[in-house]
Order: structure tokens, then sequence, then C-alpha cells
């Protein structure tokens, strides 16, 4: 698949799961990479980007093992923007089913 | 490879790039991650396969940093990169400039002069729509003069047209002027209150050489009075020079700025009428993009 396009689906994806509660970074990973096959270091610098863009708020956790973990949780911003990408995709995903299976618009 | 060592490399990859500080947070959180997968029981050595190559995940993340950059319009910006960009405005504002200046000279000629002129022939190149009747349907009207008339002419006729056109001509000419007469008037106070401004210090510099010569005559009515009240006549004319020159400019940028904005509203209107407009012939839809796209 496209790297671009993939891009963009994972980042729409992140934004899906911590949407629903708030996970830090190895557990965000994972959700991801048990559906499908990622390089799992290319998951922190799209979460970089959306934290830096007021998408996600972090804070960190202490935790029984290891070090303190970092939390990401959802913003309004984060939020609405979640909004108007499962819109667009919805939209273009009905449009490329169609088109797949050949019937007429 | 160990965990150190991908820690390394990235730290490698990322040094000089970004800052100290953004370099320790990226590798807190792949430490952070290393933590977690350990705990759950995997590997040093898978962990680092899952990972992905170091330098690939560094340039993910420099280019990731690249676009938020690009996102972010706030970000500051060099001078250098400042200047380049006033002067791309500049640039931009000037070939819209010339696009209306040729718009509107385009605009003076009547469709078959530009047909002549665009083809090189003296007939007019075929249509597709004119099959049914031939010769009947004149060619769209040109864009410079569509673009300037509030009521859209009927492309049936080219008579309209031609009416369009001197409506157009007698529309813009108190602009013209306007215009003219708003830079005139610029230039005008900028003169006029660098002259009096001039003549005002002068003034006062002559009565002041006045009043110290009887001063030291010792001359007390001429020190009093004469020099005294030259030295108000000079502070009066000069503030009088300065507030007309003032005015002056004031009124010229109001007029140049309200026949800017009429330009504007008048060709806004009907930009968006021809934007709209079905393509009727493929030998103008070239040029007409370019056009639509310039203005």
């Amino acid at each position: 698949m496209n790297t671009q396009f993939r891009k963009g689906v994972i980042e729409m994806c992140i934004l899906a799961l911590i949407a629903r509660r708030d996970m830090y970074g190895y557990e965000i990973v994972q959700s991801i990479a048990q559906y499908t096959e990622i390089a799992e270091g290319t998951v922190y610098p799209i979460l970089r980007r959306l934290t830096s863009e007021d998408y996600f708020k972090t804070y960190l956790k202490e935790s029984s093992s290891g070090p303190a973990r970092k939390y990401y949780s959802i913003t309004p911003a984060g939020r609405e923007f979640l909004e108007t990408l499962k819109k667009d995709w919805f939209e273009f995903a009905g449009i490329v089913e169609i088109l797949l299976r050949g019937e007429a618009l | 490879m160990t965990r150190v060592e991908y820690i390394r490399q990235l730290e490698f990859s990322l040094s000089g790039k970004l800052s100290k500080k953004e370099i320790s947070d990226i590798l807190r959180d792949y430490t952070e991650y290393f933590e977690a997968g350990k705990a759950e029981g995997k590997s040093e050595e898978e962990i680092v396969r899952a990972l992905g190559i170091p330098s690939v995940v560094a340039a993910q993340i420099l280019s990731e940093n690249e676009e938020e950059r690009t996102a972010e319009k706030s970000a500051p910006v060099k001078v250098g990169e400042r200047v380049r960009g006033w002067a791309e405005k500049l640039s931009a504002w000037w070939k819209k400039a010339w696009a209306c200046i040729a718009a509107f000279f385009r605009g003076l000629l009547s469709p078959e002069d530009r047909l002549i002129l665009l083809h090189g022939q003296e007939e007019a190149p075929p249509r597709a729509d004119t099959g049914g009747e031939p010769g009947d349907v004149p060619p769209p009207p040109p864009p410079g003069k569509a673009k300037r008339v509030k009521r859209a002419p009927s492309p049936r006729r080219p008579f309209w047209q031609w009416i369009a056109g001197v409506a157009c001509g007698i529309f813009l000419l108190p602009l013209a002027a306007m215009g003219l007469l708003g830079g005139g008037l610029i230039l005008l106070g900028i003169a006029l209150t660098l002259a009096m401004l001039a003549l005002g210090l002068i003034l006062l510099f002559l009565f002041g050489l006045i009043l110290a010569f009887c001063g030291a005559l010792g001359v007390s009515f001429f020190a009093g009075i004469l020099p005294g009240s030259a030295v108000a006549v000079g502070i009066l004319l000069t503030v009088a020079s300065v507030a007309g020159g003032v005015f002056a400019l004031c009124l010229g940028i109001l007029l140049f700025r309200g026949t800017a904005w009429l330009v504007r509203f008048c060709l806004g209107k009907s930009r968006e009428a021809w934007r709209r407009r079905p393509d009727r012939d493929g030998g103008w839809s070239a040029q007409d993009e370019t056009q639509g796209g310039m203005l």
C-alpha cells in the first residue's frame, strides 16, 4: 500500500483508539500492530505530530514495571478532527466500494 | 542489535537536526517502549526488529516535524525568508495588475478582431455548437468585457457586446480619473509638506539669527517684537503646512483605496459570472483559464 495513504489511515486509527480511552505508546502501537503489519517505530512520530498540533495532551503516570508511562488523551480539537476524518473516510470508502463492485453510481 | 545500540543510532541520526530537548524527549519515548515490551516478555532483539531500522524511523520523525512546521503558520520566520515572501507577494500583485490591464485592452477589441489576432485567420474557427446554425452564434464575449460589466451581456448578439464595451469604457474612465487624481494628490501632499517644512525651518533659523544679533546689540525693541512674531509665523507656517500635507495625503489615499475597492468590486462580481459560464469554444478555453487564474 502507498506509504502516504497508509500513514493517513494509521493517523486516523490512532485518533480513533485514543478517542475511546487514554492510552500509552506501547499500547497504541500493539493495538494497531495486531491487525496490520507496520514498522512499530513509525507510530511515535505520528503521535508526536498530533500532540504538537494540539489534538492530544500527554501526561506521565507511574507504572508498576519500569519507568513512568506517557499517556495520550484526546483534546476537543482532536475529536473534531477525528469526526472530519471519519466523515471523509466513510464517504470515500462508500464510493470506492461501489466502484470496485462495478455497480452503477 | 541491543536496545542501547538502537537508541544510540537513533540519537546519532537525529543529532543536529532537532533541539536537544526534542531528541531527549523522543529517546525517552523509545526507551519507554523497550521497557513496556520487556514487561510483556519480549526480547530486545524482537522489539528492535518490530520497531524498524533506526535511520528510517529518524527520517520519519524529521519528515513529520517538517510537515508540522509547514502547517504552523505562526512559526517564527527568518528575516531573509520574510523578505522573499514580500517580494513574491509584490510580484504576484504586479502580475495580477498587469493581467487586469491586459484584459482591459483585450476587452476593447471587438470579438472578431480578437479571433483574427488569436488565430491569424480571416475566418473565425469552427465551433462545436454551431453545427445547426452556422454563423448565427457569436463567439462568447471576451473575458475582459465579461468581467467588467455587471449586467451580463447576451452572448447571442455581438451588438450587445459593443454596447457593453462602450459602457465598460465609460464606467472605467471616471475610475481611472479618480485613481490618477488620488495619486497626484498624494504626490502633491508629500511635496507640499516637504517644501513648507523647509521654508518654515529656514524662517525659524533666519529670525533666530536676527534675534541673536539684536540681543547682542542690546536693541531691546527689535529684540522683543520683530523676531518674536517672525518666529511665531515660522512655527505657524510649519504646523499649517504639515497639517495640509497630511490632509492631502489622507485624501489621496482615500481616493486611491476607493478606486481600488470599486475595481475589485466590479471585477469580483463578474468574475464569478464568468467562471460559471459553460465552456463554449475549445479555442478560448485555454486562454480563459489562464486569465481566470490570474484575476
